[in-house]
């Protein structure tokens, strides 16, 4: 049966697309706060993950090649992950200023602790927000 | 499949008309296999998303904590293991047994040190007490600073993470080892050659998982 692949240069060629995305993901990530802090750095860092993972699924696992029984397959992992992101962060997202937790919990991280309540940080705010029974870990 | 691999003329398996029809029974099963993994690994980053947003200042120390070098090298050794099983799969397809031996054993050994760079990184945070639960200290071991309240939060999504990726890499290779003693008994033409297709695939998705992982955990450097 005859397989319809790319060549050894498109390989090399992605390849070294895939090297060049990697530095500037890397050098991204020490420009100053200014740019990249808050969510701007979040979306530089996937959209340049994403152009590598495309470069990968296209070339590397030959789905460019694949007939359309495949193709929507390999669409229908990635709709499903979309569906998953979107409905859970469309919750967690609008989040701030209704939950009051969300802006007192801002206020208790910068304020120092003591050093024996500080070991078991993750886990004593839990015990104290039990109550709520609240969907953050 | 052991008859189609033997004969050189590939006979299908007897559910199959053709070998065409077999090679596309088995990417597709292949592709809704690397589906469910999609969604393994998504809800992993998912929770992590979900915390950082809630602690972004907090999560972005944890960021700094990491050595980006070592996940920055640990990119370029598992991109450069997937152009090599490309070419891999690439030799198998033109019947050279004694290229395809030489891609897969170059492949596996990138694995091997990638998996050596994540040891050393585990190595390092367990010798700076960052392991919550079992290791793990409130304040940096050098300077005494407190460390941000959330770290252990951070680590622990860091080791999940990494660690469930870590066992995918381990999978990898077994599967690559074993295409390798495969091909020494001669299993592979280019009418046959569906096991390292599919094992190509597996490899190129567990480097998708990195490219995504690198970022997340070792690049939001800002709050």
């Amino acid at each position: 049966m005859s397989h319809h692949s790319p060549s050894i240069a498109t390989y090399t060629w992605t390849y070294i697309l895939l090297m060049v995305l990697l530095s500037i993901t890397v050098a991204a990530a020490f420009l100053p706060a200014a740019i990249t802090g808050g969510d701007m750095g979040i979306v530089i860092a996937f959209t340049i993950a994403l152009l590598k993972a495309i470069l990968i699924v296209f070339h590397f696992m030959h789905a460019r090649y694949a007939g359309a029984t495949v193709r929507v397959f390999v669409a229908a992992g990635f709709f499903w992950l979309g569906i998953l992101f979107v409905l859970t962060m469309s919750d967690y997202v609008t989040r701030h200023g209704i939950d009051p937790r969300v802006n007192d919990e801002k206020v208790t991280s910068s304020s120092p602790l003591p050093r024996s309540r500080a070991t078991t940080g993750a886990y004593r705010d839990r015990r104290s927000e039990g109550t709520h029974a609240g969907p953050h870990p | 499949m052991s008859q189609t691999a033997i004969q050189p003329q590939p006979v299908p398996a007897e559910q199959f008309d053709d070998p065409h029809q077999q090679h596309h029974a088995a990417t597709l099963g292949m592709w809704t296999f690397l589906a469910t993994e999609v969604l393994f690994f998504g809800v992993i980053f998912l929770g992590f998303y979900a915390m950082r947003l809630r602690w972004p200042a907090d999560f972005a120390d944890g960021a700094r904590e990491l050595k980006w070098y070592l996940g920055g090298l640990n990119t370029a050794i598992l991109l450069t293991s997937s152009y090599f099983m490309a070419i891999a799969v690439h030799a198998a397809q033109e019947g050279n047994s004694k290229s395809l031996s030489r891609w897969l054993i170059a492949t596996f050994s990138l694995g091997l040190l990638f998996l050596l760079v994540k040891f050393t990184e585990y190595g390092i945070e367990y010798h700076d007490r960052l392991l919550p639960f079992w290791h793990y200290s409130a304040t940096t071991p050098d300077t005494h600073a407190l460390r941000p309240q959330r770290l252990p939060l951070f680590m622990s999504a860091y080791f999940i993470a990494t660690a469930f990726h870590g066992l995918h890499v381990i999978i990898g290779l077994c599967t690559i080892a074993t295409l390798w003693v495969m091909n020494r008994h001669g299993r592979f033409t280019t009418r046959y050659n569906t096991p390292v297709e599919m094992v190509g695939l597996y490899w190129h998705f567990v480097d998708i998982v990195w490219v995504f992982l690198f970022p997340t955990l070792y690049l939001l450097r800002h709050g």
